[in-house]
């Protein structure tokens, strides 16, 4: 029962990126960047803005066929304490009626990895979350591995 | 808002969550919840209604002090959500990583 209590609110993600703290960074807050790797290969993304400062606006606009449609991400950042901390507020898929399907509180913190690159520490505090979400991620996550395998492919045709 | 949604929200708070923690040691009453807490007894009657309209608690019928305990049906039901989203999460950084491995490779060849 006590390990229960734990489960539920919060989402914690460590994971090492292959890159320097400064890119990893840049990658999360800058427009051209998240553009790039926000969305799955086959999908754009028409709007990317981002304002990395206390207060500043994060908007992306992730396009793809259908049956995806367009995915809106909108947010703020609350704090940008540039390579080390990035604390933001994060609202997704949009519903009828005005509401959102997620709002979520994101903390990463970036160190620099023992055996190289950046060590990425994600805790996400979920604020609110539509159970309608729920097949909605399924069929992301879907398309998202497609979609990588379609990069893996063009990566190694190219190398 | 849904159900998941009024129990994430209620979930969005430490002292629900460290009410929560408390109960699953086994139930309790306003005034034994409210003791380690220093908070007054209204205080954590709000709070157990938050906890309630989510599911997160029940409180009897029976007794006079309507002790609260732990539903875990409810918390269950995020959890599953929380795997999905964090699957959600690590597909996203697998595109980080692709685009990491390419910027960099493109920085060397150029």
């Amino acid at each position: 029962m006590t390990t229960e209590v734990g489960v539920g609110y919060e989402v914690t993600i460590e994971r090492v990126f292959a890159a320097p703290r400064d890119l990893v960074f840049a990658c999360m807050t800058e427009a051209g960047h998240l553009a790039r790797w926000w969305g799955p290969h086959h999908f754009d993304v028409p709007v990317a803005e981002s304002d990395p400062r206390p207060g500043g606006k994060i908007r992306l606009d992730m396009r793809g066929p259908e049956p995806y449609g367009t995915n809106p991400v909108h947010g703020e950042y609350e704090v940008v304490d540039r390579p080390d901390t990035l604390v933001m507020v994060l609202r997704g898929f949009p519903e009828e009626g005005g509401g959102w399907g997620i709002e979520h509180r994101t903390t990463m913190v970036f160190t620099d990895a023992p055996e190289g690159g950046t060590h990425m520490h994600m805790t996400t505090v979920v604020l609110q979350a539509s159970e309608a979400l729920l097949p909605a991620l399924s069929g992301m996550r879907e398309g998202w591995s497609q979609s990588f395998e379609k990069l893996e492919t063009m990566l190694a045709e190219l190398g | 808002m849904d159900t998941l949604s009024n129990t994430f929200a209620a979930l969005a708070d430490p002292t629900r969550r460290a009410i929560l923690a408390r109960l699953a040691l086994g139930e309790a009453s306003v005034g034994e919840i409210a003791q380690p807490f220093a908070m007054s007894g209204p205080a954590v009657t709000k709070h157990l209604k938050v906890l309630e309209h989510a599911g997160l608690i029940s409180r009897s019928r029976v007794a006079q002090q309507r002790p609260a305990r732990l539903e875990p049906a409810a918390l269950k039901a995020a959890g599953e959500w929380i795997a999905e989203y964090r699957r959600f999460w690590d597909a996203k950084f697998d595109g980080l990583d692709a685009y990491l491995a390419e910027l960099q490779k493109n920085g060397e060849t150029e």
